[in-house]
């Protein structure tokens, strides 16, 4: 009885020799099949790490289907995962896990598709173009405004006027002054000095600016109506 | 013992490094141990799982590995009388060599133990080496199975036996069951098991210092299986299965996932070209509608200038 358990305690010292796993640490990368540090590993899509010659015996000459050793899942060799370290490719036969069993190489990783290079820097085509139409914009209205308050008209056409000036015509209408609506010139001038400063003040380069400053103008000309029918 | 047997022998390799991790982390519920003369002879000892008929039991058996494990399932055998499983026969489990179709690699000897613990309590159902006694006498056989080992094999396995079944004894507490003559004894046995320990290993008291926690930590997540009052083959499972789910995912856990930045930029403008747009189309609504006023208003003046004419 004594000898046997000191026998027994003798027959343990010989273990770490046969493997290098030191510390427990070790066992987050050895094989769930033959419990020693992997060779020629490869990792399932569960995640489950083996050598590769294990796994191929498991496979193809034990399995009754293609599952997992560990958790029973469909393993497919097409997308075993190999995991390449800094340890050199051993091609020593003897130190092969099953010697004299044909086993293929591993399956090779899939390498994804470099990321495409970054776009070279914008150059902002609208810069010049919006600038222009702001340009554009500014005498057209300036020479309207000014017919208009030039002119003289009848009180009851002078809606009609509006309407044509926006449109476009050209004015070819002449009509008498009329002085029952001395404060309503007064009022309009003083509106379109306002709305010609804040356009000439917001201009810039930027698209972004240039779309605010365009639909402020928009909106001067909309209170100018509401006003003008009131 | 490595020098005896075949190092490049995948399954010795595979049995010895089972050896090592079974001396490493011992368990109080279980104990086995191979035959010097031959690494594929095991002889085990299991403990009757808590709250059950079999508690206090101590069941020896032995296990046969197969020249090609861990490929395919070991054999199993129980060599004391249990009210369960059938002595000198072996018995059909889901992880025994009666099924080779449902034998994981990844599986091994202790996690066989574990699962044959648990499969104690189960209805039996008519398996091939199951007996089905009545609970009274499964108590009785329990009871019975502490006094003295089974007598199997050569004196070698013999000696290995009663090694076991002192350890056992000695991770064994003592039960309120036992008439008090029988306690007494067994706390002289685990006395003198203990002292015997002590003068043939005095260098194992510092070792075992260290062990007790990663011991406690095992104890705690192995005494799961037994407490249940009602394990089956699909818990086993079931339970490694959420073990290897965990690891997976402290795996994708611990993995660097890359989530691509969006431009600011472009986040930003997306926003603000939509509502210029939404403020254009209203305003371009606005004007057609007071284009449209401006125009029933024209004529109704028109209407006046006539009648004043």
């Amino acid at each position: 009885m004594t000898s046997g358990f000191g026998e027994s305690t003798r027959a343990s010292a010989p273990s770490p020799s046969c493997s290098g796993n030191s510390s427990n640490d070790a066992g987050d990368f050895e094989c769930n099949i033959c419990f020693d540090l992997a060779q020629d590993p490869v990792i399932t899509l569960c995640g489950h790490l083996f050598c590769w010659p294990c796994l191929y015996r498991w496979l193809h000459h034990h399995s009754h289907s293609q599952e997992c050793p560990v958790c029973k899942a469909l393993v497919q060799e097409e997308k075993l995962v190999p995991l390449y370290g800094r340890g050199k490719t051993q091609t020593d036969p003897r130190t092969k896990l099953y010697p004299g069993m044909e086993i293929p190489h591993r399956p090779s990783g899939q390498r994804p598709q470099t990321m495409p290079p970054p776009p070279p820097p914008e150059v902002n085509p609208f810069g010049s173009y919006g600038f222009g139409l702001m340009g554009g914009f500014i005498p057209m209205a300036t020479a309207r405004f000014g017919n208009f308050t030039l002119s003289t008209a009848f009180g009851g056409f002078i809606p009609s006027l509006l309407n044509i000036h926006f449109h476009g015509f050209q004015d070819a209408t002449v009509y008498g002054t009329t002085s029952g609506y001395p404060f309503g010139f007064n009022g309009f001038h003083g509106g379109n000095a306002r709305g010609f400063m804040q356009a000439t003040g917001q201009v810039q380069r930027q698209e972004d600016n240039v779309l605010k400053n365009l639909l402020m103008l928009i909106g001067f000309l909309v209170l100018l109506t509401v006003i003008f029918v009131w | 013992m490595a020098e005896k047997h075949n190092i490049k022998n995948p399954a010795v390799k595979r049995i010895l490094q089972e050896v090592k991790e079974m001396q490493s982390n011992p368990s109080d519920d279980y104990m086995s141990l191979p035959l010097e003369e031959n690494i594929f002879e095991w002889q085990f000892a299991i403990r009757g799982p808590r709250d059950t008929e079999f508690e206090g039991g101590i069941y020896h058996g032995r296990i046969q590995l197969p020249s090609e494990y861990p490929f395919k399932p070991p054999s199993f055998m129980l060599l004391t009388p249990s009210g369960r499983f059938e002595t000198q026969t072996k018995i059909c489990l889901s992880i025994s060599n009666h099924h080779p179709e449902h034998w994981q690699p990844s599986w091994s000897v202790r996690t066989a133990l574990v699962a044959l613990i648990a499969f104690m309590p189960t209805n039996p159902n008519g398996a091939l080496g199951s007996l089905n006694y009545k609970k009274e006498d499964r108590c009785a056989l329990a009871t019975k199975s502490q006094e003295a080992p089974p007598k199997f094999g050569t004196p070698e396995r013999q000696r290995l036996i009663d090694e076991i079944h002192e350890y056992m004894l000695s991770k064994s507490s003592p039960l309120p069951q036992l008439a008090p003559s029988q306690a007494s004894e067994e706390q002289s046995k685990t006395e003198e098991a203990k002292a015997q320990v002590n003068l043939e290993n005095p260098e194992a008291l510092p070792v075992g210092a260290e062990i007790p926690d990663q011991a406690g930590d095992r104890i705690v997540e192995e005494q799961e299986l037994p407490v249940n009052a009602n394990p089956n083959p699909a818990g086993v499972e079931a339970s490694m299965e959420s073990s290897s789910s965990v690891s997976s995912n402290q795996l994708l856990q611990k993995s660097d996932a890359r989530v691509q930045n969006l431009k600011p930029d472009t986040r930003v403008q997306k926003p603000d070209d939509r509502l210029f747009t939404l403020a254009a189309i209203g305003l371009a609504i606005a004007i057609v509608v007071l284009l449209l006023k401006k125009f029933i208003k024209s004529t109704e003046y028109g209407a006046v200038f006539m009648d004043e004419s």
